[in-house]
């Protein structure tokens, strides 16, 4: 029950939420039988019917109606006296700024994706309003605080990044059916029907001793006059039977390696000339062709279909997409909700994996493979809810020490579902939260870089051997090691104004300023202004802030970022790197229970094996 | 949002190459014609290895690091066409050390990777072929192997590949190959020769 103090927090507390999906639809919920009366709520989508399996308070009849509005009328039903602020917009739109953050007791995050959740952390730091960050995949799920000084903001620690695959695995050694798939999105798909020179490792095994002029039919070129169906037969032979076959004289490459069998389709469909005749003659009706599977009458897409029906497919897919899609043909993207890309690259996927003996799957998995979909589980959800109203009712409270990370997982660990983790201390190295709060007032069209380096970074920060830098982009360096050339273009960025220099600097700039000799770095906040008292202010800069001045390295070292003089901050050198760490997604699905996120599901369930273990050792350490 | 963690490693390997770096490799973040100097893509030279068939050798090495770096290896791309066993038709590079499945670790440095190349022109990995022309040459008929290998030098002359030069009087290469050598310093502006190698 909560205590006579936690219920007066809960009612005048001014709640801000952001999504109103999965995760947002149970909190709204929780929160306002929790006794929350003050609630807004922002979200830019609107409802579909595949959100209405668990974000229940959506009706079929609310589809294509905001989530925002609708979630805020579904709950004033059976709560009438609470406000609720609906906005059907995008939290990075500019009316959601610094002053409409700082309005609010405590921000709780229901978001689909990386980049609002970065947005919303920051406005969240320069608001200063404590943030409880959440996200779901499947039966995994987890909450996160993060307030300002106290425990590590979203950025703190690095993001595990979509899985990527080297291309020699890709082109000539795969493994496993995601290999496959991926060669049949980007590779197969990219070359015969996007932007071709985005592909050119597919044709790599052609362009061999026989010169290119003695080739007159490019293999996976249409020839003027050439059917689609004789086109895709060329297609299949080459892609399936020539490359691999070219590929099986790097004998090598095989030794320690199953060697993959080529596939020509006169071995697997012999008939098919035959077969497809009628319908390659008047093309594919209309009306009935956006997916080859139905006109092949296959049915179930769950289902794992033999070599020849992917053959088929595989053909038929490249048949319909040339009959319907002929003048995107060269342009395509493969996007998983288009049914035809769907079947052309599972078809390809499944007929690479059975030339290299790697299982052959549904189309209904590959399909999640390539679109990195990943089902989403209600239960998951509303658990997730559950645990942000508690964290925020601590977080209202002032009760910091018991604020909690909690992970949901999806096999008990110690009898345990739910393994609370006690938030880590904010990354002294973040680039985000921890910036050295050094500003420089300077008027960005009058001064020139000279001026900034001369009067402030030299004789004031004391750094010998500048290293300027904005963002990723160097603008100055000095030293005997560099090449004319740049000697010569640092001097000529000297001499420009700031509002001139290649990567101009302006109001909001931040710039990093390093020293090559030592080890010091701080970043610079520019703010513009127009005018400057010539008596008062000669320099006609200011710099504001606390920075170190005339230390060597090894005082500045053994005082990483402590109280010498004040408050110095030294900004320790990006070089640690904690490992732990699985922000999830919350995953938004389809009908068929399947969402998607930003990284490969596959990728997401091995790191968060590992990173499982690792909090296990941290929550037994946690024990003792 | 450019910056963060990709951003303040590379600032960290630019310092740590500028303050030492193996002799006769040039790497350093790409000027772009506006003048801007960006440190997400690096322009490399590296010389051929002394005592093999490279040796006299310059050749241009581009190499593209992500948002995701050092998590991620870098993209290392010779120009496209490059004759060698293990670097694909497009010119990227194919060698453990960059195949974040095998032998990648974020502790890798721009000098290692570097290194590990210049050695992989002289000792390809035939277990890993990313061009067929190359790599049947290496396997069936090793002596024109060694011709073409020595011949891909002319090769990236013809495509005008400045930073393709040779600091050292040819002594190794055949009489052909010095014919070339003429014809390429004929064609190519002195300058951009002088201001990296004099």
């Amino acid at each position: 029950m909560a205590s006579a103090e936690e219920l007066a927090a809960i009612k005048k507390a001014k709640i801000l939420m952001v999504g109103a999906g999965g995760i947002g639809c149970e909190l709204l919920k929780t929160l306002v039988l929790t006794g929350f009366r003050d609630i807004h709520l922002i979200d830019m989508d609107t409802i579909e019917v595949s959100n209405l399996n668990r974000q229940f308070l959506f009706r079929k009849h609310h589809v294509g109606q905001s989530k925002a509005k609708v979630a805020r009328e579904a709950v004033l039903k059976f709560r009438p006296d609470v406000n609720i602020v609906a906005y059907h917009a995008n939290v990075k739109s500019t009316e959601f700024n610094v002053e409409f953050f700082q309005n609010f007791h405590v921000v709780l995050n229901g978001l689909d994706n990386l980049d609002a959740r970065r947005h919303v952390n920051r406005l969240c730091l320069a608001a200063g309003v404590p943030l409880v960050e959440s996200g779901t995949t499947g039966y995994l799920g987890q909450v996160t605080v993060h307030i300002k000084g106290k425990t590590e903001c979203y950025e703190c620690q690095p993001k595990p990044a979509p899985k990527t695959y080297p291309i020699c695995t890709i082109t000539s050694t795969p493994s496993k059916p995601v290999h496959c798939v991926v060669w049949a999105k980007e590779l197969a798909f990219t070359r015969l029907f996007g932007d071709k020179n985005q592909a050119n490792d597919l044709d790599s095994q052609t362009k061999e001793a026989s010169s290119a002029s003695e080739q007159q039919v490019l293999p996976l070129e249409l020839q003027e006059g050439e059917s689609v169906a004789s086109f895709a037969f060329r297609v299949f032979d080459y892609v399936f039977g020539h490359n691999i076959e070219a590929a099986l004289k790097n004998e090598d490459a095989w030794k320690s390696r199953r060697k993959p069998v080529p596939l020509y389709l006169n071995k697997i469909l012999p008939n098919i000339a035959e077969e497809f005749k009628g319908s390659c003659e008047n093309g594919a009706r209309p009306e009935n062709s956006c997916s080859a599977m139905s006109v092949l009458g296959l049915k179930n897409p769950q289902e794992v279909w033999s070599i020849e029906d992917n053959a088929r497919v595989f053909l038929k897919s490249i048949e319909i997409l040339y009959a319907t899609k002929s003048k995107a043909i060269g342009t395509l993207v493969f996007d998983k909700d288009d049914q035809l890309a769907v079947e052309f690259v599972s078809a390809a996927a499944n007929i690479r994996s059975y030339s290299f003996g790697i299982p052959m799957l549904s189309l209904f998995d590959l399909k999640g493979i390539a679109g990195n979909i990943v089902h989403a589980i209600a239960t998951t959800n509303a658990i997730i809810a559950g645990l942000i109203v508690l964290e925020a009712i601590k977080i209202l409270t002032s009760d910091f020490n018991h604020s909690r990370m909690t992970y949901c997982l999806e096999h008990p660990s110690k009898k345990l579902l739910l393994m609370p983790v006690e938030p880590f201390e904010p990354n002294s190295s973040c680039y985000v939260c921890s910036q050295t709060p050094l500003s420089l007032e300077v008027n960005t069209s009058k001064s020139k870089l000279r001026d900034v380096v001369e009067k402030i970074v030299k004789a004031k920060l004391s750094v010998h051997s500048p290293v300027i830098m904005q963002g990723s982009n160097i603008l100055y360096e000095t030293g005997e090691d560099l090449e004319k050339d740049m000697v010569l273009l640092y001097t000529s960025n000297l001499d420009k104004f700031l509002v001139d220099l290649p990567t101009p600097i302006t109001n909001g700039t931040v710039l990093s300023v390093e020293d090559f000799q030592q080890e010091f770095s701080c970043n610079l906040h520019i703010k513009h202004r127009d005018e400057f008292d010539e008596e008062k202010e000669p320099d006609g800069m200011i710099l504001t802030g606390k920075w170190l001045t005339s230390q060597t390295p090894e005082q500045q070292l053994n005082v990483p970022g402590g109280p010498t003089e004040g408050n110095n901050v030294v900004e320790a050198v990006a070089g640690e790197t904690k490992t732990i760490n699985d922000e999830l997604q919350e995953v938004d699905g389809d009908f068929a229970e399947i969402l998607e996120v930003n990284t490969v599901a596959d990728k997401k369930r091995k790191i968060q094996d590992e990173e499982q273990a690792q909090k296990r050792m941290r929550v037994s350490l946690d024990e003792r | 949002m450019s910056g963060g963690i990709a951003r303040g490693r590379l600032a960290e390997e630019r310092k740590a190459w500028r303050k030492n770096h193996p002799h006769g490799f040039v790497a350093r973040p790409e000027t772009q014609p506006d003048g801007s100097v960006n440190l997400m893509t690096w322009q490399c030279t590296l010389p051929g290895k002394v005592g093999t068939g490279w040796e006299g050798g310059f050749f241009p090495l581009t190499i593209h690091f992500s948002e995701d770096y050092p998590s991620k290896p870098p993209k290392c791309k010779f120009p496209p066409g490059f004759f060698h066993p293990n670097v694909y038709p497009s010119g990227t590079v194919c060698l453990s050390i960059l195949n974040e499945d095998s032998g990648w670790r974020p502790a890798i440095t721009v000098k290692q990777i570097l290194v590990g190349i210049q050695e992989l022109l002289d000792a390809p990995n035939p277990a890993d072929p990313a061009q067929t022309e190359a790599y049947q040459l290496f396997i069936q008929d090793p002596d024109e192997y060694k011709k073409r290998e020595s011949g891909c030098v002319t090769r990236l002359m013809s495509q005008g590949l400045k930073l393709f030069v040779f600091n050292k009087p040819l002594l190794i290469l055949k009489d052909k190959q010095l014919i070339m050598r003429h014809e390429f310093l004929n064609n190519v502006h002195f300058n951009d020769i002088g201001s990296r190698h004099n």
